[in-house]
């Protein structure tokens, strides 16, 4: 598995990086301006992969998910995607991304919403080639028939399908997720996770998850990258041994409570230094 | 998604139950207490001098439904203009936005006998003095609504190129159609306070004209009858706001009073 990902390309890379936010024009100091978020990130993600940031809240991993797209710039270090600059690849459509709220325009309906990203990007498709990509790609998150719906007509979990439909039309090479099925109740999210196993199988896009559900990355994923906080950094990848296609029986696998186990063990590590490892060797003891 | 129009009668019907039994009670007091007509007259007399005053109230009112509009109209444009720069030129915005605030706390009822002076008698005074009183809830609601928008919507669209103008034009301004009616709504309010003040100031024409002069006769009859027709008009004026409203910003949230869904 490990041998076989080492020979398809990197598409997303990044070296040494360090993240921060500028902060606020007029009180950069005040909102957090010049200081770093993340420093000494490495981490590379191969074409058609689906892999999952994972981690305790304040870690970065949003962070780190923003940088890929282009909405943070690097202050040290280097990063690149598909070959060029996280920006340009956005300006590019190669980065399609998925926020936790939805973050639909409530006066467009959930047809003009998926197409709205696509026709800021590229006005010159025309509205009529808009949304005919924009109405194939609700289809394929399930929606076909809810085009005409406004934001307030649609559940939750409906409403991020189409932030979702909104990325994918933008045709782009990868897919980010930041907490996408976070709001959403316990059902739903499982839901959200096949739609989106099926969505990864049927277009072969790569998968970048920002998640704090070690079920859900377990699920999705074949790779996982477990950040810790103080300082925030990657800590461990954990490749998750379980074939394709995954579906709820995945979570009766043996192998899929290994690899849970195990990413438990390191968050509760990264959690708190004092009594974390203890807590950690008691369940390893346990087992 | 609209409740059926039926069971908007029936929510009107509390109101106009306790609005009956309201003037019900005035009527028997003035009555029972026998209250002189020039003090408070009975729900009655007010009805009668309506009637036997219906020809020029309506001059009054057509003049001062003029200047109510023009005014409202006019203090609507200054105010969302007014937002507009405030949100498109950050520098100007942040010149522009404290002496906006500033120059509400000059009480500005009080500006009704200096644009007497420089205006005259007639319109331009009125709507000027409507404008400097109604402008501001349009330009405090307009900036809300513009600055509200998610900032994670924002920078998505900026990730794919989107200009300033984009973000203004489909998104900010759309987003803030809702709040700039809820503004408006305020400024209809206010510019049938500021129409009645300047016609008090000084005119030859209109309803608040009308109060005045029918006070110095001791027509207290007339007095109440204007203030009714002066309420009717300013209502009417709201309620068409309220249509506009639905016909512009069907996705909008109704407006719920009550809390009642």
């Amino acid at each position: 598995m490990v041998a076989e990902q080492q020979a398809t390309e990197i598409l997303i890379s990044a070296e040494d990086l360090a993240l921060g936010y500028p902060g606020s024009a007029a009180f950069p100091k005040a909102t957090g301006g010049g200081t770093n978020v993340i420093e000494h990130v490495t981490l590379k993600v191969p074409r058609g992969a689906i892999v999952s940031l994972i981690g305790p809240s304040g870690c970065g991993k949003s962070t780190l998910l923003k940088a890929i797209a282009g909405l943070v710039a690097p202050t040290a270090g280097t990063m690149t995607v598909g070959g060029t600059t996280p920006a340009e690849a956005a300006r590019r459509r190669q980065v399609g991304m998925v926020l936790q709220d939805a973050t639909l325009l409530p006066w467009k309906t959930a047809l003009d919403n998926a197409g709205f990203l696509l026709s800021l990007a590229a006005p010159e498709l025309g509205r009529t080639e808009i949304r005919a990509r924009a109405k194939e790609n609700l289809r394929l998150v399930g929606l076909e028939g809810s085009e005409d719906k406004l934001p307030r007509q649609l559940s939750g979990g409906m409403k991020q399908r189409v932030a979702i439909a909104r990325a994918l039309t933008l045709s782009p090479e990868i897919l980010l997720l930041d907490e996408p099925f976070g709001a959403l109740d316990a059902i739903t999210r499982e839901e959200m996770s096949y739609l989106l196993l099926d969505i990864w199988e049927r277009t072969g896009k790569t998968i970048v998850l920002v998640t704090h559900s070690i079920d859900e990355a377990v699920l999705l994923c074949s790779d996982v990258h477990v950040m810790g906080a103080r300082p925030a950094r990657i800590i461990d990848r954990v490749t998750v041994p379980l074939p394709y296609p995954r579906d709820p029986r995945s979570f009766d696998d043996v192998r899929f409570r290994e690899t849970e186990a195990v990413l438990r063990e390191h968050l509760l590590a990264s959690h708190g230094r004092a009594q974390a490892p203890q807590r950690a060797a008691a369940n390893r003891g346990a087992a | 998604m609209q409740r059926p129009s039926q069971f908007r009668i029936l929510d009107a019907a509390p109101s106009l139950v306790l609005g009956l039994i309201l003037i019900a009670l005035w009527e028997a007091a003035i009555h029972v207490f026998k209250v002189e007509v020039f003090v408070v007259p009975a729900p009655s007399a007010i009805a009668l001098s309506l009637a036997q005053n219906a020809g020029l109230l309506a001059q009054a009112t057509l003049v001062t439904a003029e200047e109510v509009l023009v005014g409202f109209v006019l203090s609507t444009l200054v105010g969302a203009v007014l937002a507009l720069l405030i949100v498109r030129f950050s520098l100007l915005g942040r010149a522009l936005y404290p002496i906006i605030v500033l120059f509400q706390t000059v009480p500005k009822v009080a500006l009704a006998p200096i644009f007497i002076l420089w205006f005259g008698y007639d319109l331009s005074p009125k709507v000027v003095l409507i404008v400097v009183i109604a402008f501001f809830p349009v330009t405090l609601d307009m900036l809300a609504g513009l600055q509200s928008v998610e900032p994670g919507l924002i920078a998505l669209m900026r990730s794919v190129g989107a200009k300033e103008n984009d973000i203004l034009f489909r998104v900010r301004i759309p987003n803030a159609l809702p709040h700039l009616m809820a503004g408006m709504k305020i400024a209809i309010t206010l510019s049938v306070i500021g129409a009645i003040v300047g016609e008090f100031a000084g005119a030859s024409a209109g309803l608040g004209y009308m109060i005045q002069f029918a006070s110095t006769q001791l027509d207290t009859p007339l007095v109440f009858a204007a203030l009714i027709v002066i309420s009717v008009v300013g209502v009417v004026f709201y309620y068409l706001i309220e249509l506009l409203e639905r016909a512009i910003t069907p996705w909008a949230p109704k407006f719920d009073p009550a809390h009642q869904h």
